[in-house]
């Protein structure tokens, strides 16, 4: 599946949703919608806070999974919050 | 090999990084005991004449403890997240290339010819029995100890960057005053000890 573009390629703004429809009956519905704070984060944040739910919020845990010490993986989370926190 | 040698605090536990820190601080203390080769200060390495089977050991707890509890005071200001056990292994861990120094006293060759160098007095230069060779071999040592000094440190600072999450300019300059600063702490107390 195609990556969700975030960033406006002219003007690196973050952009919005205008447009969405349904598959099944083509019907659209134009509008602005923003995009949620999650959306907003790379695929790769993205993918990390989906394994951090997953693993029941474990750091240790996660560690483990990734083959990474804990304090890199806290760190990882703690630029996530900082980043989210900045939106 | 990359990840053992440039980041090993990134990728691996706490658990392995403290027991091969445990283990290499062990052997650097034995091999240092072996080729008569004195840890007394966080950057210093001295060949003497004689050393006690406990001095190696005794000179690299001092400095892990002073690395650590320094590291340890400065990551606490930097984030206040930073965990003991990772200041710690990263103490452990940084030193056991500057244990490798030890080898250059093998048969006390460095330790003989340090001796000779003091020994020198400008009145008798014609005394100093220093060959080309040796010079040479002086250069080489010092080239070589010049290289495990700064991997030594910059393993330290990669550990207290990943312990702390440091960014920026504030935890560099925290990192260097708290290094200067455990390099005293530690000079003092071996010299209350002995």
């Amino acid at each position: 599946m195609a990556q969700l573009p975030i960033k406006c390629p002219s003007c690196q703004n973050t952009l919005e949703v205008s447009e969405l429809s349904c598959a099944h009956c083509e019907t659209k519905i134009s509008g602005t919608y923003g995009l949620p704070a999650l959306m907003q984060l790379s695929i790769e944040d993205q993918e990390f806070i989906l394994e951090f739910v997953l693993t029941g919020g474990s750091l240790k845990k996660m560690a483990t999974q990734l083959g990474k010490s804990y304090p890199t993986v806290r760190n990882k989370l703690d630029d996530i919050i900082e980043e989210l926190n900045s939106k | 090999m990359k990840k053992i040698l440039f980041q090993p605090f990134e990728n691996y536990s706490e658990k392995k990084l403290l027991f091969v820190g445990i283990l290499g601080t062990l052997l650097g203390s034995l091999i240092a005991y072996l080729l008569k080769a004195r840890f007394d200060g966080v950057l210093d390495v001295h060949f003497i004449d004689s050393v006690k089977i406990y001095d190696p050991l005794l000179d690299n707890l001092i400095n892990i403890f002073s690395l650590s509890l320094v590291l340890w005071i400065a990551g606490k200001i930097v984030n206040s997240k930073t965990r003991l056990i990772d200041i710690f292994n990263t103490s452990l861990i940084a030193r056991l290339p500057y244990y490798l120094i030890s080898f250059a006293n093998i048969n006390g060759y460095m330790g003989d010819l340090s001796q000779r160098l003091l020994n020198f007095s400008a009145e008798k230069p014609e005394l100093l029995s220093i060959e080309g060779t040796d010079l040479l071999i002086i250069l080489i040592f010092a080239f070589i100890s010049l290289l495990l000094l700064i991997y030594y440190l910059y393993l330290l600072y990669k550990g207290y960057q990943i312990a702390t999450n440091a960014k920026g300019a504030l935890p560099i300059i925290l990192f260097i005053l708290v290094v200067l600063f455990a390099e005293v702490l530690s000079k003092y107390i071996i010299s209350l000890i002995h």
